[in-house]
């Protein structure tokens, strides 16, 4: 009776040492796959190992993309630091700054303005002529640019010599992020400058207005930030 | 005597957790599959103890065999577009609930007879 009891004890505790380190396993695994909480319903095993390498991959850029940033302020400390007290070195340093600003590899903050472009309401037939194009997302840019901006930035992404503007479907994609209206053009620059070059007669945002796009008044702040530009360089990367 | 197993569990769930074992996603639903297969067989282990007709050679047998099974015929459905995976859950699934009802009675059974010396009228 007593050894009998005895096996039946002891194998029950082995086996519930087995499953409870199955289940264990099988958990923690579930929760690392869906931390959101986002249950996969598929079954599929390829799917969910697809799904599982997407997660993987996003994470493992969002990771390299935040040291990247890091790495670069370090570099810049670094550079201020070696310049030290010689005048052309320090003069170096600052003309490179200044090229890395407008390069957009550098978070900048300083006084701009910033204008918002928004899709009007169509009243009659001509639907197309109300809505906001890449277009005429490009010429505000470019009119910004040209008036002295030394950074411009769509809905948080920042313009630099390689970036594209352009249309795909409903929506305007800028760095191959897709965004939708209403889109906020900022700039980094003279206010007073950038202002009046947006607000000329005849000018651009009159010419919108006038083709019946809802365009914000374009307003000078005192300080903004904008983050660098992340992503490739694609003429200069090219070996 | 009670606490060995339940001990045994919490030792194997503390070793799962903390070892970095890391089960392909490929062969998760296999997994899934064979713990059912697991906590099936547990319960009809604690039923057979509870009925007096325990074997342990039985039981550890159908433990890893049932385990082993269940992970085959989900592989095998998987292999031939089948949904087999659904017989192992539905056929583990009314057993559990079965052995569970089972359970349940018996502990009615032993408790009320504690209560009364009389024996219940079924």
């Amino acid at each position: 009776m007593t050894s009998a009891r005895l096996r039946l004890s002891l194998s029950l505790s082995a086996v519930s040492v087995v499953l409870g380190f199955m289940v264990a396993v099988q958990y923690k695994q579930q929760v690392a796959q869906h931390p959101a909480g986002l249950a996969l319903t598929t079954h599929d095993p390829q799917q969910r190992q697809l799904a599982s390498q997407l997660a993987d991959l996003q994470a493992s850029n969002a990771k390299a993309q935040q040291e990247l940033s890091q790495l670069t302020s370090e570099l810049s400390n670094y550079e201020q630091a070696s310049a030290g007290k010689d005048q052309a070195l320090q003069s170096l340093q600052e003309r490179l700054q200044d090229e890395r600003i407008l390069a957009g590899v550098t978070p900048v903050e300083g006084p701009g303005v910033s204008v918002t472009l928004m899709d009007g309401l169509a009243t009659g037939s001509d639907v197309e002529s109300v809505l906001t194009h890449d277009w005429d997302i490009r010429s505000v840019v470019n009119e910004l640019f040209t008036a002295g901006a030394e950074a411009v930035s769509i809905n948080g992404y920042r313009v630099v010599a390689t970036s594209g503007i352009f249309c795909t479907g409903p929506v305007v994609e800028v760095n191959d992020h897709r965004i939708g209206a209403p889109f906020t053009i900022t700039a980094i620059g003279d206010p007073q400058a950038l202002q009046s070059a947006l607000e000329i007669q005849g000018g651009v945002l009159d010419s919108l207005r006038a083709r019946g796009v809802n365009v914000s008044t374009p307003k000078t702040l005192s300080n903004i930030t904008m983050p660098a530009y992340v992503g490739t360089l694609m003429a200069g990367n090219n070996p | 005597m009670i606490w060995l197993p339940v001990l045994g569990l919490l030792v194997g769930v503390a070793v799962g957790y903390v070892a970095n074992v890391h089960i392909p996603v490929m062969y998760s639903s296999y997994l899934s599959i064979a713990i059912l297969a697991a906590i099936d067989t547990v319960m009809g282990g604690v039923r057979a103890s509870l009925e007096r007709s325990f074997d342990s050679t039985v039981f550890l047998s159908g433990f890893f065999f049932n385990t082993l099974v269940a992970a085959l015929l989900a592989y095998i459905g998987n292999q031939l577009g089948v949904d087999l995976y659904l017989a192992a859950v539905v056929a583990f699934g009314v057993r559990l609930f079965q052995n569970i009802a089972v359970i349940r009675r018996h502990v009615f059974a032993k408790s009320s007879r504690r209560k009364r010396p009389a024996p219940p009228v079924a």
